[in-house]
């Protein structure tokens, strides 16, 4: 497995804990080697000394020395520039030897990197012949988000991508949906044969998707964030997959394309904005201003590090989806997204309709209505909002929960990170939890009709702002209650 | 503000990093495998004096007996020179199934001080269990902390509008938001909870066979309550008001005195200083049919109810637990509520309190 970009925080933050955890679990493939490619000037040892303190600080199952010494003799430097062809062939050469020492032949190329090195690395791995494995062996890519910022973009990288390997060598990774949650929703929707009867616009009123962050732009972020907005960093990949996963028809199997199949067409019917007036009324920007979160005192976003004082880039968006279904005409899909917000956590609820008033709570404006609600992160699990009578001689109603946590059934340890997951289903050739070229485009087509919106020539939807440290624009907060319904409490 | 060495002295828990609050959380939980996490609601206690924070530790202990939830106490200082939050964690644990089980609750305490707008609904509803009911106990009387973004979130609301020192403003706060909020929230008024056993005295008083012929010569109403519970005597006159529709006449005939209307007859409404422990301690409707005296005797764990009619008389026994602010909230946490009726009798309860008009 070669690394891109390795250098970069990714690596030592997520990539080498999971295969550190899958090793921890008895998983990883004894002959894996991993080549950290990168600029800067490091030694093996070095490396692997960065590595190991990270691993320390990150790892879900603790670090063990022993452990750590044995996996981390199969970690390598490479330095190199990502333009440089001579640093590609030298890479040959290493893997080569590699093999010699036993690695097996196969390759799992992990682009890491800017994105605007994408190309450039694709190019040089087919110029140095990386991209064709030996007989009987495979070459594989992974690219890391973002997949482009708009069509265009997009569709130019996936005609690179498809120059040097074949879709099915493609792993377009969206870490999202290698959560345990994530890829719960298929199997609570298809292998419990209460829920798809009731999965459709006769039952469901309804559905929100919220993703809150309650971290602004620490760590350097306001450079990246600044150009790309939260509607293309989060909205584009994470939460229109999670939707596709919500909406989709049931597969005809579990196969990768079998999925996708049906992924894109959700895609495929979601309901595109007219024009700029139509993004107004559907759509919802906004940036922070100082405020105060856990308890201390936050600046807005146009004072943050590495921002624009004059930014018009997007921390908060909400989003009044429309998807053109049989099964789910008239259920708008509102999805949330936004940083600094009070808590950290992503969902998926699912409304139902509200039973009629015509037994209990005559003539009241109660919040009847149950709610199955899928908790992505923190906390994953799954719950379930219902009525129950207030014990006593009247017949009042009072919502209680059924809830199901992974951490309490299954033990702490047993949600493995979705790096995990998705790094052991690239390497055994399972691209079910990936996106697939046709989707990340469908995706981008119709963000760019907000973006355009956004920043075209007039007629621009207003920016809205909200205090730092609260649940968002007054603006948003309207996009539902016209409607007659109100975000959840999160 | 209150001293580190007071703030110490409080059995709160640990004090944690806000931004750790819920991982620590969990590891209180995964500390000890033995205790079982139970939660059935939020409770959040809201007060603007830490020094609150002791008793309303151990109101949180007693009523997390009956009621199992997340517990959220809110000390706030609003007039501190600076945006603080401090943050403490607990667990309040009962043994359960014959002793075999610890059944625990959990307590997040906050200190924020500073007067940062919308910091206490921003700052602790992130705390809340999503889809568990926020009942919220707002102590003292209203401040400008009781805004909209605060009752938003609130399914019930507990108030005791027998700690605030002028009702009617309070009153009127109360009503405005819950119009404000679509009725979105339930109130629960502590006050109306301590009458709760003498309305269903009287009640009972009547089931009795004939006894409803009292109220056709009925003359004169006269309830007693000790200092500082007149609110309590007055909500119960109004509440008797409500079930038998008689009308008050306004204005008020002489000191705490008013006249009632039922028909094309008066009835008299007389208020008395009592004395003993209870809130109210006596009620007497005395007319030319026969009359119930409701009797609470300081100690003593029943209401007596005596009937006496046609020359013969009888007594029914009551029992009144609710004194204790945490007896009056876990008593009010087993019922619904109905907050029309409340605010429709709180209308009356106004006009004895002197107010003109019909109200907000």
């Amino acid at each position: 497995m070669v690394i891109f970009g390795a250098s970069g925080d990714l690596t030592g933050r997520k990539l080498i804990p999971a295969l550190y955890n899958i090793a921890a679990d008895g998983e990883l493939p004894p002959t894996l080697k991993v080549v950290g490619f990168a600029r800067r000037e490091k030694s093996n040892e070095s490396f692997r000394e960065e590595l190991e303190e990270m691993n320390k600080k990150v790892s879900r199952q603790g670090h063990d020395d022993r452990l750590w010494a044995s996996f981390s003799q199969s970690i390598f430097y490479h330095r190199s520039e990502f333009e440089d062809a001579e640093g590609y062939e030298r890479l040959a050469k290493l893997l080569d030897d590699l093999d010699q020492q036993g690695a097996g032949g196969n390759r799992l190329f992990y682009l890491s990197t800017s994105p605007d090195y994408f190309p450039i690395v694709l190019e040089r791995l087919k110029a140095a012949g990386l991209h064709r494995a030996a007989e009987g062996k495979w070459a594989r890519v992974v690219i890391e988000k973002p997949f482009g910022t708009d069509l265009e973009t997009a569709q130019a990288l996936n005609r690179a991508v498809y120059d040097t390997f074949d879709e099915k060598d493609t792993y377009r990774i969206d870490h999202y949906l290698g959560k345990e949650t994530a890829q719960n929703i298929m199997v609570l929707r298809f292998a419990n044969a209460i829920f798809e009867p009731i999965w459709n616009s006769r039952y469901i009123d309804h559905v929100q998707i919220s993703c809150a962050e309650n971290l602004g732009m620490e760590g350097g972020r306001g450079g990246y964030y600044d150009k790309a907005g939260c509607l293309r960093d989060m909205v584009q990949n994470h939460l229109l997959q999670l939707l596709s996963l919500v909406a989709m028809e049931p597969p005809t199997d579990l196969s990768a394309d079998g999925v996708r199949d049906e992924k894109v067409k959700v895609f495929r019917s979601l309901r595109h904005f007219k024009d700029a007036r139509d993004v107004a009324d559907n759509v919802v920007r906004a940036q922070y201003t100082e405020g105060t979160i856990n308890g201390k005192p936050a600046v807005g976003y146009r004072q943050e590090d590495r921002i624009n004082p004059e930014s018009m880039t997007e921390a908060y968006v909400a989003v009044k989806i429309s998807i053109d279904t049989w099964r789910w005409e008239g259920v708008p899909f509102y999805l949330r997204v936004g940083k600094q917000l009070p808590k950290k956590t992503t969902e998926i609820s699912i409304h139902f309709k509200r039973p009629p008033h015509v037994l209990f709570n005559k003539g009241t404006e109660d919040d009847s209505a149950n709610v199955l609600v899928m908790r992505i992160q923190p906390d994953e699990g799954i719950s379930l909002r219902i009525q129950s009578k207030i014990p006593g001689p009247a017949a009042r109603t009072e919502r209680v929960k059924m809830d199901f946590h992974y951490s309490t059934s299954f033990g702490k340890k047993a949600s493995p990170e979705a790096y995990e997951r998705l790094l052991l289903d690239a390497m055994s050739g399972d691209a079910t939890l990936f996106a697939r070229g046709d989707e990340v485009e469908n995706a981008w087509r119709y963000i760019d009709i907000i973006e355009n919106a956004w920043h075209g020539e007039s007629g621009q939807p207003p920016m809205c702002h909200y205090p730092a440290g609260s649940w968002g624009p007054s603006e948003a907060d309207e996009l539902l209650r016209r409607d007659g319904r109100e975000w959840r409490r999160l | 503000m209150m001293t580190a060495q007071e703030l110490s002295a409080l059995d709160l828990g640990n004090e944690v990093p806000l931004r750790e609050l819920d991982k620590q959380l969990r590891l209180l939980w995964e500390s000890n495998e033995a205790r079982t996490k139970a939660s059935l609601a939020n409770f959040a206690i809201y007060s603007e004096r830490p020094d609150q924070l002791a008793a309303n530790t151990e109101l949180i202990r007693e009523v997390t007996r009956e009621h199992a939830c997340r517990a959220l106490l809110v000390a706030a200082v609003p007039d501190a020179p600076e945006v603080s939050v401090r943050a403490w964690i607990t667990a309040h644990c009962q043994l359960a199934a014959g002793g075999k089980k610890s059944v625990c609750t959990e307590q997040i305490s906050f200190m924020i001080a500073g007067n940062s707008p919308s910091l206490v609904p921003n700052t602790v509803f992130s705390y809340l269990d999503s889809d568990l009911p926020l009942i919220f106990w707002w102590q003292g009387p209203f401040t400008e902390r009781w805004e909209p973004h605060l009752y938003a979130s609130i399914d019930r609301l507990v108030i005791d509008s027998g700690e605030w020192p002028d009702p009617l403003p309070q009153f009127t706060l109360l009503e405005e938001a819950w119009k404000n909020a679509k009725g979105d929230f339930t109130v629960n008024d502590l006050m109306w909870t301590r009458v709760l056993h003498l309305r269903l005295a009287l009640a009972s008083a009547f089931d009795q066979p004939g006894a409803i012929g009292i109220l056709a010569g009925l003359q004169e109403v006269v309830i007693s309550s000790v200092e500082g519970n007149s609110l309590a005597a007055r909500m119960l006159a109004a509440w008797m008001m409500d079930q038998t529709g008689w009308t008050l006449e306004s204005g008020q005939t002489a000191q705490d005195t008013f006249k009632l209307r039922a028909g094309n007859r008066e009835i008299a409404l007389r208020f008395l200083k009592g004395a003993g422990t209870h809130a109210v301690s006596e009620v007497r409707l005395n007319g030319t049919g026969g009359g119930v005296v409701l009797t609470q005797e300081s100690g003593d764990g029943f209401i007596h109810a005596k009937l006496t009619l046609g020359g013969t008389s009888s007594e029914v026994l009551t029992p009144c637990a609710c004194e204790t602010p945490a007896e009056l909230v876990t008593e009010r946490l087993r019922r619904g509520c109905n907050t029309p009726r409340y605010f429709r009798i709180l209308r009356t309860v106004r006009r004895l309190l002197g107010e003109e008009g019909q109200g907000v």
